[in-house]
Order: structure tokens, then sequence, then C-alpha cells
């Protein structure tokens, strides 16, 4: 994966973990996805009771809590993007997590999120 | 003795004894409310969204509500036409409402309390665009609230503490994941065997997880989904909210599957030839073994029997451990196979095994008898009491056994 695209994913993740509706969202949640990409684990974001933090490389915490999102560089950019929808993406087969404790629409919630600030973006640069 | 509510309410406690004869919201009635909403982990600041359906008892929506402002929940209440209402209004087959589905991606929870308020368009209204939308891209937990009249509410099913269901559902499906097979037989001839696989284990058994889980409450129901199954089923009702002619049958239907697939649907059973009918106008999966599903709840029953109606007083029915479902077509738990029929055929009375040990005998979950079992029941009060199951209702199930 590109470092440009990690550091895409990364900022994009922080910016979501700063608002007030991930917050309420995760607030009493302790979950982490990992991200594996093009068939490399990438990085992972951590879900730690109301605080969202993104790091590089394989969570090394405990496994029973961590879901696996498997795609290629070209959805994950497309999805940061505001490009594609996750569900979309996974009707599409392009987009696969192995989700332990329920936790896989909690990640289309989060990205949700993000696709609209994006958007939000967009529209400003626009103007 | 009346006590006064945070909502200024006259409650009053007529006891145990009350059920038949209460008047407005008692103790009991609230009791269960309260219940449903701590397992619903309603909690401070919580957007609540309560869906009902027209005509249905003010207070049993009114103690939901109460309940749900206790526990500091902003609540909503939307009333939507109820499935009931399509007996007065035939043909109306249709999706909810726009302004139902705009709401539903504004609640943190979603509580479908009505009688199937959702349920105008069919059994798998959670695959809708809508329901999807709501639930993965808002976070939002969907509820179903199983607590549909009085009786039920207040009822020792409404009041027993889910902690209780979970632990006989997590004991239960620990013996399921570790089995490879499994065995029904009823005494009415019923003799079917499947290949299990513990990754597809589902129902409502377990505590609510996170945002965009979804979840019966009080539940109480463990499903698998069979593979490779073969053997004779002789099913004795079929699930009402499917609408076939008569849910509970006089005769069986006899539904023979080879390799999960309904190859044979015969009997004198009243629904056999609507049966074939939705095999025939189903897609091409209907006639999958979608789905085995069988009732944990030990105080569960067909409350209002008869003069409720039948959506009402089914749903107890199908959380009781004398009774067992399987269904045709879609499968209901993770990597299934899709199918827009899902027809739930019930029998009772059966003896389940996994790898060759009961697990059910003749209706009766033997995990109510564990010691084990017993003494986690017993924080809650009498485990003699608590893990009793209550009569089925006398002629409810009308197959005879010749």
């Amino acid at each position: 994966m590109e470092r440009e695209l990690m550091k895409v994913a990364s900022d994009l993740f922080v910016r979501i973990g700063k608002t007030e509706e991930c917050r309420r969202k995760i607030d009493d949640y302790e979950h982490t996805y990992q991200f594996e990409v093009d068939g490399k684990a990438e990085f992972y974001v951590e879900l730690n009771r109301g605080v969202l933090k993104v790091a590089p490389g394989v969570y090394p915490g405990e496994y029973t809590k961590v879901s696996l999102v498997k795609t290629d560089s070209g959805t994950l950019r497309a999805i940061l993007k505001g490009k594609l929808r996750p569900l979309d993406a996974s009707t599409q087969g392009k987009w696969v997590i192995r989700a332990r404790n329920y936790s896989g629409e909690l990640l289309y919630t989060l990205l949700r999120i993000g696709r609209e600030m994006v958007i939000e973006d967009l529209l400003a640069a626009q103007a | 003795m009346v006590e006064k509510l945070v909502h200024g309410a006259s409650l009053e406690d007529e006891g145990s004894g009350a059920v038949s004869q209460m008047k407005g919201i008692t103790l009991e009635l609230l009791q269960g409310a309260r219940n449903f909403m701590k397992f619903a982990k309603i909690k401070e600041q919580v957007e609540v969204a309560i869906l009902v359906s027209r005509g249905q008892d003010d207070d049993v929506i009114n103690a939901l509500v109460i309940a749900a402002e206790e526990r500091g929940a902003h609540v909503t209440v939307i009333r939507a036409r109820g499935r009931t209402e399509r007996y007065n209004f035939p043909g109306l087959i249709e999706e909810p409402s726009r302004v139902l589905k705009k709401a539903l991606i504004g609640a943190d929870v979603i509580i479908d309390a009505g009688i199937a308020a959702l349920y105008a368009v069919g059994a798998r209204h959670i695959d809708k665009e809508y329901m999807k939308i709501a639930r993965s891209e808002y976070g939002a937990f969907f509820i179903r609230s199983e607590l549909l009249s009085k009786e039920i509410m207040a009822s020792e099913f409404g009041r027993m503490p889910c902690d209780v269901i979970y632990e006989i559902g997590r004991r239960v499906s620990s013996m399921i994941e570790q089995g490879k097979t499994a065995r029904v037989t009823t005494p009415l001839g019923t003799d079917i065997s499947f290949n299990l696989n513990p990754r597809g284990i589902m129902g409502s058994f377990r505590p609510l997880n996170m945002p965009g889980d979804m979840l019966a409450i009080p539940g109480g129901r463990v499903g698998l989904n069979p593979e490779h199954g073969y053997g004779i089923l002789y099913a004795e009702a079929i699930n009402p909210m499917v609408e076939p002619p008569q849910v509970l049958m006089t005769k069986p239907i006899k539904i023979v599957w080879d390799d999960n697939w309904a190859v044979e649907i015969s009997g004198e059973g009243e629904n056999t030839e609507w049966l074939v009918q939705m095999m025939e106008t189903g897609d091409r999966n209907a006639r999958w073994w979608g789905e085995c599903m069988f009732g944990i709840h030990p105080k569960s029953n067909a409350f209002g029997y008869p003069s409720a109606p039948t959506e009402v007083y089914f749903t107890g029915v199908h959380s009781r451990p004398d009774t067992l479902h399987n269904a045709l077509g879609h499968s209901a738990g993770a990597g299934g196979v899709v199918s827009n029929r899902h027809i739930d055929t019930f029998i009772h009375d059966q003896t389940l095994y996994v790898d060759g040990d009961k697990l059910i005998d003749n209706g009766h979950l033997l995990v109510l008898d564990d010691p084990g079992m017993r003494e986690f029941a017993s924080r809650f009060g009498d485990p003699d009491q608590l893990l009793r199951m209550s009569p089925m209702p006398e002629g409810l199930f009308k197959c005879r056994r010749d």
C-alpha cells in the first residue's frame, strides 16, 4: 500500500474519531479493526471507550477483540475519497469483514461519518 | 398499595395474581418494561424510537416509554400501521412510510414494539435497504420487543432477568458448537438429521452487542443452519407471519429433506397445497432448509391464546423449549443461502440429539436441570421457580398422535 494512501486513511480516521457522533457511538466499546490491504496487514483502527486511534502494522493486542477487514488499495482509496460506500463494496465482493462481536456495522457507521466529512470538504473547496 | 411513579402516574400493585384484571400501569407491567430497557442497554442521552402499531394497548406503550425515560433516554413514539390491520384492509402490502424510514436513521436504538409495525412488507424486513442503512451506516440497534400485550409484559416471561436466558443460551450454544451432527425426532414421526456448523449458530440468546446489532427481547431461541440435512419432517404449524390458511393444523405436512432440499411436500395438512404454491412462486432457493431453531425460555408461552391475535400469542410459542421450527428458504445465520421465502414450519415435543446425546428430551430442555445452571439462576431467585416450564395451553397443537 502506498504511503500516501496510508496517510489518507490515518488522517480520515483521526478526524472521524474527533466527531461527537463517533465518540457517542464508540463510547462503551473496545474493539480493533485490522486492515489487510492487497493481502498485507497495513494498519489498524483501535476503539477504546470513546477514543479512536490509528496505527500502522499488525495490532499487538488481544486477538479476540479484532475484526479483520480485507480489501484492495483501489477500493480503500475510493471509500476514503467518498466515491464508494463500503456497503456497496461489500456487495461487490471488494470489501470483506470477518467481524467479531457483531462489530461489522460499527465500521460502516464510522466510514459513513467519514464520507459525509469528505463530501463537505469537496463542497467547501468548490465554493 | 399505591405508589407514585416518576411521571406522576398512579401505580397499583395488585400482586402476582392481578394479570387478568389489570387497570392501567401496574407494578408488574412496569417491571416487564424495565427489564426490557435494561437489556436493550438504554441509558442517558440515547435517542430511542419506539415503533408501535395502531390499536395497540396504550398501557404497554406507556410502560415502555416510562421505563426508557427513567433511564435518561430521549424517547419518540412512532405509531404506524400494524400487521393485524391488514385483515381490515386486505391487500395493504407496502413499504413502511417514507417518514418512518427517515426517522429510523435518527435513532440510536429502534424498538419495534408493535404487532409487526414494520412487517407489512414481508418476513425479511431486516434485509431491506432502509434497515441496512439505519443499522450499518447509522449504527442503530434494532430491537424487537416481544412484550406485545399487557399480559405478556407483566408475565414471568416479560419480567425474568435476561441474564438467566443468556446463561441458558450460552450453555446450549456451547454444546452445539462442539457437536458435529444433530438429530430431531417427534412422537408424530419426524426424524431428521443434519451436520452442524459452529459458525451458523444464531438467535436471540445473547446480550446485545455493538452498534448495529439486532436482537429480540426477551427472546430465548437458538437457531442453526442445517448442513447436508436428510429425513422426514411432519410439520404441525406454520408461522402466522407468512399468513398460511391455518396456523395450527389438524393434520401434519410431510416434508422430505434430501441434502438440505425439500424434495417432497405432501400430506393432508390444511396448509399443504398453500406451502407447495409458496415454493412454486418463490425463488430458486425456496426449498432450501434454511434454519432449525428451538426455544430455550422456560417461561415463554402462548399468552392470550385463543382470544389474542395469532401474531401475539404465537410469538411466545416459538421461544418454548418444547417447540422447534425448520424454515424453508432464506438462511437466518451467517453465510447461508439467500431466498425470498422464509417459512417456519413447527413441531413440538421434540427430542434433539447432538452427537447422539440428548439436548432436549420430549420437549424438556435438559440444561434447565444442570446443577451449574441452577446455581446461576439462584442468584436471581428460586431456581425451581425460575427454570420450571409453564405448561402449554390445552389443544394448542392439534395434530393427533395415532
